[in-house]
């Protein structure tokens, strides 16, 4: 079975996207053939088509798909209108977003909904994961939701199943994960030489 | 301040509302400047220059270029959702607000900087399109939604969903 996986960071490196793609990966294993395309880079489309499952892997910005991702739905749509491909991938969707509730991820993964509909390729299922950069930072014991919701999503994704969007949030209070996010930014504003009173009252632009 | 973001032919928008132009109390946000580059993710504009967008081009200033009191959003509805360039402009206007998080109404959103006057923004969006299905009117409201919520408890206004941006808009 082909996989092809699509990369919806915008970052060069270490993005959670290309994280959860390597844990994709391994965890597939040897049922499936998984290869990696770029977003930010709209070609190779019949490679990409060439697959079994079609697998949407992003960022949630500002509520949405990254403007970059959209670029690329618009591009491939047009290039399956021109070239139907002749077998039909099943979609499949995965997005993290650094606030706490997975399920705010939900318009997202239903704007690849709408995208399958429009190009006639049979949507799947989705999976928002919560507080997703945290993830590989915590321990085990609190990130036992979120390892449930990838093996329930790879199960669907490995039978062509399709199933509702799985959502999930890591086993910490909410108030304690907005304290951890918060004192996260600290040393990142420290380290150029900013307090969190520049973040509150920026500097008007500098000519 | 009245701030107009939309998708439409630059030109071609300033002929058919022609009153806009050079309008102290209107600001028009649209991709008359080459095209805009996509927001990478670096968080620049929260933790080196905060509220600007460190990608050299002339749509850097989007964080403060889009703050007013009424916000107006013209787009051609994509897959449920805002076109490349609107969507660019929210994504590359995420310096207005700050990294920090709070819970509002349960969930988890972005602490905002003080606004002047009462606070409150009117955020109206009009989603254009001959073709826009019923999954995509659902998830382009809820995406709606979620934005107001982000924007802050203040905020009010209303999405429509349109077929001609030029005769259906109110401008």
């Amino acid at each position: 079975m082909k996989i092809s996986m699509i990369m919806g960071s915008p970052k060069p490196k270490g993005s959670m996207s290309a994280h959860l793609i390597e844990e994709m990966t391994t965890a597939i294993g040897d049922a499936g053939d998984v290869q990696v395309f770029n977003a930010a880079k709209p070609e190779r489309f019949d490679e990409v088509l060439s697959c079994d499952r079609l697998v949407f892997v992003y960022p949630l910005y500002f509520d949405s798909l990254p403007s970059h991702v959209i670029t690329y739905l618009e591009e491939l749509d047009a290039f399956i209108k021109e070239h139907p491909p002749k077998k039909k991938p099943s979609v499949y969707a995965v997005c993290n977003l650094g606030f706490y509730e997975g399920y705010q991820t939900k318009w997202s993964l239903g704007r690849i909904q709408c995208w399958a509909d429009a190009v006639g390729l049979p949507w799947k299922a989705g999976l928002g994961l919560g507080a997703g950069p945290f993830l590989p930072h915590l321990p085990p014991v609190a990130r036992k939701r979120t390892d449930k919701g990838k093996e329930q999503f790879l199960q669907l994704l490995l039978s062509d199943t399709p199933g509702d969007n799985i959502y999930t949030e890591p086993e910490i209070p909410k108030e304690m994960f907005v304290e951890m996010g918060n004192a996260g930014w600290i040393p990142k504003l420290e380290a150029n030489g900013l307090t969190v009173d520049d973040v509150m009252h920026p500097k008007p632009k500098q000519d | 301040m009245k701030v107009i973001i939309h998708d439409l032919d630059p030109e071609e928008f300033l002929n058919a509302f022609s009153d806009l132009q050079n309008r102290e109390d209107v600001r028009i946000i649209a991709e008359t400047q080459g095209t805009m580059k996509k927001c990478i993710g670096c968080f620049g504009c929260w933790i080196k220059t905060p509220a600007h967008c460190i990608i050299k081009d002339s749509y850097n200033e989007m964080p403060t270029q889009c703050a007013g009191d009424e916000m107006i959003v013209i787009s051609r509805c994509v897959y449920g959702g805002y076109s490349r360039f609107v969507k660019n402009v929210f994504d590359r206007s995420i310096g207005s607000g700050t990294p920090f998080f709070e819970i509002r109404n349960g969930e988890l959103k972005h602490v905002m900087r003080e606004k002047k006057g009462n606070g409150s923004v009117n955020f109206s969006v009009y989603m254009y399109g001959d073709t826009i299905t019923d999954r995509e009117k659902e998830m382009m409201t809820g995406l709606y939604n979620a934005n107001k919520a982000n924007m802050g408890q203040e905020t009010i206004g209303n999405l429509h969903f349109i077929r001609d941006a030029y005769t259906e808009v109110p401008l």
